[in-house]
């Protein structure tokens, strides 16, 4: 079954189409790629998956339910509760909240208490708030992250930045994570631990996980199969080894001169 | 940005704070002289906010008064009288905490102000509740001596204006057909013309037209036609000077040669401005004129004209009253007890500035109104028309 | 459950200091222009926290706080005014003046919502705009509404606010506020103000947050509203113009947007300053706008930023008081031994 599958997914932006005709299929348990030179319309098509944008054509199916079509589409929040989480290529965390609240936020949606209990913080407040802080920290645990639960989210290194936005999407419990970039502005050593944490939370969560990356060679690393896009249209897809020999891709990543060379 | 906007709104709502500050720079409490037997009165007038001006002539007429009686002796065998005003900004709830301190705070025996009817109506409650007399000089809603038998005031209230134009119509112009134009939606055109009707028809008048409009309403011919086709002798237009100006100004042009009349809220030489000559040939009910000539009016003028150095506008001359008034009261009760001094007011038989004053039951003074003809651009005293 | 008890025990002290308090004013230990002044500034302090829940936590801008207490002020004085109007006329006193309080700030919050579901959609400067437009459209219907007395105002209430009713309100609003943004919902709505997109992302609906902090402020603006009604014994359109929301959003940016404790500082403060500064007369206008361009200058945040004042904070504070003295005579020693 597959886990999200897109039908001929575009979108225009006045006249300029930045993404055209994008069809990717994931199976579940899968660890796609998603690659492209700058400007190819990757994140674009992130956030056309997570509702961010509306597509001008075409439709998502998740779970083979659909979540956008021409008749219908879903809020960012209820893509997210239907199971689909995300990270930001520029880290977007609540900055001035403790990393604590940050993965509280997440567990929102779970929260089953109504306005009359937290105005006046009922038995059933205090019993469900007790439950998300042990989840909230049993998560950071996992991220190493729990010693440092009342800090300041911004004052917080950038590797552990943007494992907390890791953390935060996984609270939010998804079958499908969506990662922008997570290791853009981390030295090879902090990339090499996340992509580690990366399939240690696939295997623990049995996550379907999306990767938009530009370290090659990460890429190439832990993904089973790899999209490339270009101009907003998928110019090849298959194994890391395929995409390595596919001359399309070595022409749009190297420049054409080199090919002939 | 949002941070930014709200700097920008921090900036000017200081600048517009600090230029309607700079509007009252009169210090209000006259160096206070030592005597342990001096009186303290308050007042509430605005020096600052919306109706600043207003409030500034007040408080001028109000201390020329108080250092008058004060050079001539004080009251009670020598006491002198110590003004203190406390700005209210022009708001109703600080008009309330201006009260509340004045009473409590300065225990001051009896209370001048204030100039808008809204504000009087939130301080009157406190007064009255108090214990403490309060004699607004130029409130004019009825309801604001209705608060309780401490409350009084020194000016006429709105319908009294319908009557005395009504009067004068009949009598001074010897007319009997009279045509009405009334803003809906203002309490006090309503006011004035009920009473006009009243009065005017009781004197065997007819009203021959009776017509409405908008305060917002620029264009008048409509109305204007039905009031010509009508032939009234007089137009009784009773409204601030804002629309009567166009209005006087169309009917001119609509060729009306009736007489047109008003009330005090004719009394802005704005009104020439937007009228031209149009304006010319109409009567006003007004509560004083510079022109009156009484040895009141013309030793006010001067005392008024040495200290300030402008010509005093009726607000200052009520307000001048209304401290003479008080300074008599207080001097026929022999005490500054409020109960005293209202028993003084209530009974009191005074003659100012604005002619001479009693109180009726419902502590609204019985006086007479001045009527002002409008002549070359110029406002001229015409007649006293006494209730 | 002991947290629940100490929580209780303390909620129950501080209103038997307000009565305390009351017991005095009444007995005339503190005379009736403090009073008047300690209700004044507690139904700001209501004015201006529920303000908080809008500007400050939830990171929306609103300028229409003055409508909402307009709504609650005119709701609750036609139905103490009129003895059978809206409420049975055998509530009377002061149980149809609390149930007429409710009424204004449900009215309030009603009137909150229609306003909030379609302009929240819109972000920053737009909310102000059309928050600042529904204000003076409120103060413009109510100007020409001729069964509340119009423009000159709607009179003859009785006063049945007092210190403790207005410090009992003020009371409510705070422990209300305050356990919302500990909760999960007043989380949610604190998201919106840090990122919206990350927000709607870690599944906050955003648009229904915006609408219910909008909801819950315009409801206790609106009994703020009907405390003053009953204080000043009188409403008046004109007492609800743009500059009481300018004041309102002034005491807010003052103590810090987002926190509590600084709203409620700033409120008291500010209302302190205009009585201190009246012994200025005219120039306490110019002394009161200094002031502010000084505090706006120096602390650009608020007093207090997005911090509450708590016994902690101040512990912190001290202590880096101290290291830095410290330090300094360290210095002091190192160059005086060179």
């Amino acid at each position: 079954m597959a886990v999200l599958e897109t039908i001929n997914l575009t979108i225009r932006f006045g006249g300029l189409t930045a993404v055209s005709k994008f069809n990717i299929s994931l199976e579940e348990g899968e660890l796609v790629g998603l690659i492209g030179p700058n400007g190819a319309g990757k994140t674009t098509a992130f956030n056309m998956l997570t509702g961010v944008y509306q597509p001008s054509e075409g439709t998502i199916a998740f779970c083979d339910a659909p979540l956008c079509s021409a008749t219908k589409a879903l809020q960012p929040y209820q893509i997210t509760r239907r199971g689909i989480a995300r990270t930001f290529q520029n880290i977007r965390l609540f900055k001035e909240l403790s990393v604590l609240d940050n993965v509280k936020i997440a567990y929102h949606q779970n929260v089953k208490y109504g306005l009359l209990p937290a105005f006046l913080h009922t038995g059933r407040y205090h019993a469900e708030e007790v439950e998300i802080e042990e989840k909230a920290i049993e998560l950071l645990k996992i991220f190493g992250l729990d010693t440092k639960k009342s800090e300041r989210a911004k004052n917080l290194p950038y590797g552990e930045q943007r494992r907390l936005e890791v953390a935060r999407a996984l609270a939010t419990n998804p079958k499908l994570l969506l990662l922008d970039e997570p290791a853009a502005g981390m030295n090879p050593q902090e990339t090499q631990q996340l992509m580690e944490l990366i399939n240690f939370i696939r295997k623990q969560f049995s996550l379907t996980i999306l990767l938009i990356e530009h370290d090659m060679a990460l890429v190439m690393g832990v993904c089973e199969r790899i999209y490339v896009l270009d101009y907003g249209k998928i110019i090849a897809h298959g194994t890391p080894t395929e995409i390595r020999r596919n001359p399309k891709v070595i022409e749009a990543y190297l420049g054409e001169e080199l090919v002939h060379a | 940005m949002k941070r930014k906007l709200s700097l920008v709104l921090v900036v000017t709502m200081v600048l517009s704070l600090a230029l309607t500050g700079c509007g009252g720079n009169q210090p209000q409490a006259p160096a206070a002289p030592a005597a342990p037997e001096e009186i303290k009165i308050g007042s509430v007038f605005p020096v600052t906010g919306a109706i600043a001006t207003f409030g500034q002539s007040s408080l001028n007429g109000t201390q020329l008064a108080f250092e008058e009686i004060n050079n001539a002796g004080g009251v009670l065998g020598g006491r002198k009288l110590v003004l203190i005003n406390e700005d209210n900004q022009s708001k109703t709830e600080e008009t309330a905490t201006a009260f509340q301190k004045l009473i409590t705070q300065d225990e001051v025996s009896a209370i001048l102000g204030s100039v808008a009817s809204s504000h009087s109506l939130a301080g009157a409650p406190i007064a009255q509740a108090a214990g403490i007399p309060m004699l607004s000089p130029t409130s004019t809603n009825p309801r604001v001596t209705e608060v309780g038998d401490f409350i009084f005031r020194a000016c006429f209230i709105d319908p009294f204006q319908g009557q005395v134009m009504a009067k004068f119509a009949l009598e001074t112009l010897g007319v009997t057909t009279a045509a009405m134009l009334v803003e809906q939606d203002s309490d006090y055109s309503k006011g004035l013309a009920a009473y006009f009707k009243k009065a005017f028809e009781a004197g065997g008048g007819t009203i021959v037209a009776e017509e409405g409009y908008k305060s917002t309403d620029t264009d008048f011919s409509a109305i204007l036609t039905r009031v010509k086709a009508a032939n009234p002798a007089v137009v009784f237009v009773p409204a601030y000077y804002g629309t009567v100006g166009p209005i006087l100004r169309q009917a001119q042009a609509a060729e009306i040669d009736a007489v047109f009349l008003g009330g005090d809220g004719w009394d802005s030489d704005k009104l020439f401005e937007l009228a031209g000559d149009a304006a010319n040939g109409g009567f006003f009910s007004n509560h004083y004129s510079p022109d009156a000539g009484t040895p009141e009016v013309e030793a006010f003028l001067a005392a008024y004209q040495a200290k300030f150095n402008a010509v005093p506008d009726a607000l200052a001359a009520l307000a001048y009253d209304a401290a003479y008034m008080l300074a008599q009261a207080i001097e026929e009760a022999g005490s500054v007890e409020g109960v005293a001094i209202r028993d003084a007011l209530a009974a009191i038989n005074f003659t100012g500035v604005s002619g001479s004053v009693t109180f009726d039951e419902n502590r609204n003074p019985v006086k007479s109104a001045v009527i002002i003809e409008i002549r070359d651009g110029k406002q001229v005293y015409k007649a006293t028309v006494n209730p | 459950m002991a947290k629940r008890f100490s929580a209780l025990l303390q909620f129950a002290l501080v209103l038997a200091l307000g009565y305390a308090i009351q017991m005095a004013m009444d007995a005339g230990m503190i005379n009736r222009y403090y009073a008047h002044v300690m209700t004044v500034m507690a139904i700001f302090v209501v004015g201006a926290v529920s303000l908080n829940l809008i500007n400050g936590i939830c990171g929306q801008f609103s300028l229409g706080h003055a409508g909402f207490m307009a709504v609650g002020a005119y709701t609750a004085a036609i139905i103490t005014k009129n003895p059978d109007l809206i409420l049975p006329a055998i509530f009377t006193g002061n149980v149809r003046f609390i149930l007429a309080t409710l009424l204004g700030g449900m009215t309030a919050a009603f009137v909150g919502f229609l306003v909030g579901l379609p302009s929240l959609r819109l972000r920053g400067d737009y909310l102000a705009i059309v928050t600042l437009g529904f204000g003076e459209i409120i103060r413009i219907l109510l100007l020409n509404w001729d069964f509340v007395g119009g423009a000159s105002g709607y009179f003859g209430l009785v006063r049945h606010t007092n210190f403790f009713a207005a410090f009992l309100l003020s009371i409510i609003t705070i422990t209300i506020i305050r356990n919302f943004i500990q909760s999960s919902h007043g989380r949610a709505c604190v998201s919106i103000r840090e990122d919206e997109i990350a927000a709607e992302t870690m599944g906050v609906p955003t648009t229904r947050y915006k609408v219910i902090a909008f909801v819950i402020a315009s409801f206790f603006a609106g009994t703020a509203g009907s405390m003053m009604a009953h204080l000043t014994q009188m409403v008046t359109p004109a007492s609800f113009t743009f500059i009481l929301s300018i004041e309102l959003l002034l005491m807010v940016v003052l103590g810090g947007l987002g926190s509590i404790t600084g709203s409620i500082g700033a409120a008291i403060f500010l209302t302190y300053a205009a009585e201190a500064l009246r012994a200025f007369r005219a120039y306490r206008m110019i002394l009161y706008s200094l002031l502010l361009i000084l505090i706006m200058l120096f602390r650009p945040k608020g007093l207090l930023g997005t911090q509450e004042l708590s016994y902690g904070l101040l512990k912190e504070s001290f202590k880096s008081l101290r290291t830095r003295w410290q330090r300094k005579k360290n210095d002091d020693i190192t160059a005086a031994a060179e």
